[in-house]
């Protein structure tokens, strides 16, 4: 669906990206994470041609976007829809008119516009907001307008530019839902740039981390969740503290032995004791993942890694 | 008496002098302001040659007083009315005088509109007319409300400058009874009206604008 490769750009003599590389399959929601500054926004924009890229190449639906001629990429924009961190909706129109800029431009007939909108207000839940002022809506009702309007045109890609950077995290977590039923519904691959790994761990499956441009970590969510690279522990502000003596063992709880009583069968079956002296348990999706680090002497390490083994779990020495 | 023979005429030439150039100089200071826009760098079209061309020649008009303006291009006056003298001639430079003004306060209210509107607008596939005419100055239009409010006033204070070099209307009644025969009382009235005439102007510029932004 999307095939970047290579991609690098610089403002003047600044690197914003570098050598990035990453493919976008067909029904992805796709992340992009980072800090701001990261260039996470520039890529994101070279996705629709709003930017352009020094060398390297992006190839969406079979198309190099930075050869499209004007009219071409105005042709190619209806395929792409984009939504912003601040909304960008026309402050003089209200909810409805807002909607159907998109389909105004591409001259479609009044009736037709009034059934395409009226259908995505449906979608978006804002049906008694059809006449309100968007001055007058929340952010989270903003944003709601901002994506009926990115659908308005039946795009195959949804561009998400720190969507819901902007909002509170309850609205965040429902425009999040929504975007996921989208996904669902239409199967539109979706791409999301954002600094909140929250986003990324609630509706991605796979993702990047950009950091000055370059890309850190690749993979897909689940991994990333379990078994945090470095770079990610960076961005979460992550750090262990742990004890000097003994040993510690880092234990990756899958979403499989969450539920097993991993951690006092280890204790009863050995019949030995250790402490838990880090832990990192999360929500994800419906499940629950994360890592605890128990320390336990000299002596049990060995029978603890062999239990560990016994059942297939996950684990590492932390020195 | 004296209102029906002398301020009444001398108000409606006035009011006649700057609707027509109001007029004519909103169309001339849109079009600059939107070739401004376009042509600047970072502009939908950027063209740098067009942009600083108009620029140059905004920045000269603005620096005449109208005065000078007026009488330097009596010349231009005479071609376009066929006289220098009445309320027809005064349109002309009262145009002019006015134009340059006009462009800069609607450019400004089109460089307000957030860029990310038009970006929006860019990525559903808005052609540049449709960016300009639908999205930059269906936002702006408050903003260029006051600023054709802000136009009027002027071109009323200029036209009374064009009154006393034969262009008619109040300015004219004001100088040829208040000054060169002391009749306070007339400049005294004249004054009055074209405080109310600017009040109202302003007041209904305020109306327009507040029902635009509601």
């Amino acid at each position: 669906m999307i095939k970047v490769c290579g991609v690098s750009k610089s403002f003047s003599k600044v690197k914003v990206l570098e050598d990035v590389s990453f493919t976008v399959d067909k029904g992805d929601i796709y992340g992009v994470i980072g800090h701001s500054g990261a260039g996470k926004s520039t890529l994101l924009r070279c996705f629709n041609g709003l930017e352009t890229y020094d060398t390297g190449t992006i190839n969406i639906m079979g198309k190099e976007v930075k050869e499209l001629t004007s009219k071409e990429l105005r042709e190619f924009r209806k395929n792409v829809g984009i939504i912003f961190q601040s909304f960008n909706l026309i402050n003089r129109k209200n909810v409805f008119e807002n909607i159907a800029f998109p389909l105004e431009i591409w001259g479609k007939d009044k009736s037709f516009i009034k059934e395409r909108v009226d259908s995505l207000i449906d979608l978006v839940g804002l049906k008694d907001k059809v006449n309100s002022d968007v001055r007058q809506l929340s952010g989270g009702q903003k944003q709601r307008v901002g994506i009926a309007r990115a659908l308005a045109l039946n795009p195959k890609i949804l561009l998400c530019d720190e969507a819901t950077s902007a909002l509170d995290p309850k609205t965040t977590k429902s425009i999040l839902e929504l975007l996921r039923d989208i996904n669902n519904k239409f199967n539109i691959t979706i791409i999301v740039v954002t600094h909140q790994m929250e986003v990324v761990k609630e509706i991605c499956n796979k993702f990047i981390l950009l950091e000055g441009g370059e890309i850190r970590s690749q993979g897909t969510t689940d991994e990333l969740f379990v078994r945090p690279t470095k770079e990610m522990k960076t961005l979460i502000g992550e750090e262990e503290l742990l004890p000097d003596t003994g040993y510690n063992i880092k234990i990756f709880f899958s979403k499989e032995i969450s539920q097993k009583c991993l951690i006092t069968s280890i204790a009863r079956e050995l019949n030995i004791d250790f402490s838990i002296v880090w832990g990192r348990l999360e929500k994800f999706r419906d499940n629950v993942m994360g890592s605890l680090i128990i320390n336990a002497s000299e002596e049990n390490k060995g029978k603890i890694l062999n239990y560990l083994d016994e059942k297939s779990i996950g684990w590492e020495v932390i020195i | 008496m004296l209102f029906k023979e002398i301020l009444l005429p001398a108000l409606l030439e006035t009011l006649y002098m700057v609707a027509i150039s109001t007029i004519f100089a909103m169309i001339l200071g849109f079009i600059s302001a939107v070739v401004l826009i376009i042509s600047k760098p970072k502009g939908l079209r950027p063209n740098l040659l067009i942009y600083k061309s108009l620029n140059l020649i905004i920045n000269i008009l603005r620096s005449f007083p109208f005065i000078i303006l007026m009488i330097s291009i009596f010349p231009l006056t005479k071609i376009i009315v066929g006289t220098t003298i009445g309320t027809n001639a005064a349109i002309v430079p009262l145009t002019l005088g006015a134009a340059p003004f006009a462009a800069r306060i609607i450019e400004s209210a089109l460089l307000e509109v957030d860029y990310g509107i038009i970006e929006a607008a860019k990525s559903f596939g808005a052609k540049n007319h449709q960016i300009i005419f639908k999205v930059m100055v269906k936002e702006a239009m408050p903003s260029i409300v006051l600023g054709v409010t802000l136009t009027i006033i002027n071109i009323i204070g200029y036209s009374a400058m064009a009154g006393t070099i034969g262009g008619g209307g109040l300015g004219d009644v004001a100088v040829k009874y208040g000054y060169y025969r002391f009749k306070t009382d007339i400049m005294i009235y004249t004054v009055i009206i074209l405080i109310v005439v600017v009040q109202i102007t302003q007041a209904l510029g305020n109306l327009l604008h507040r029902k635009m932004v509601k």
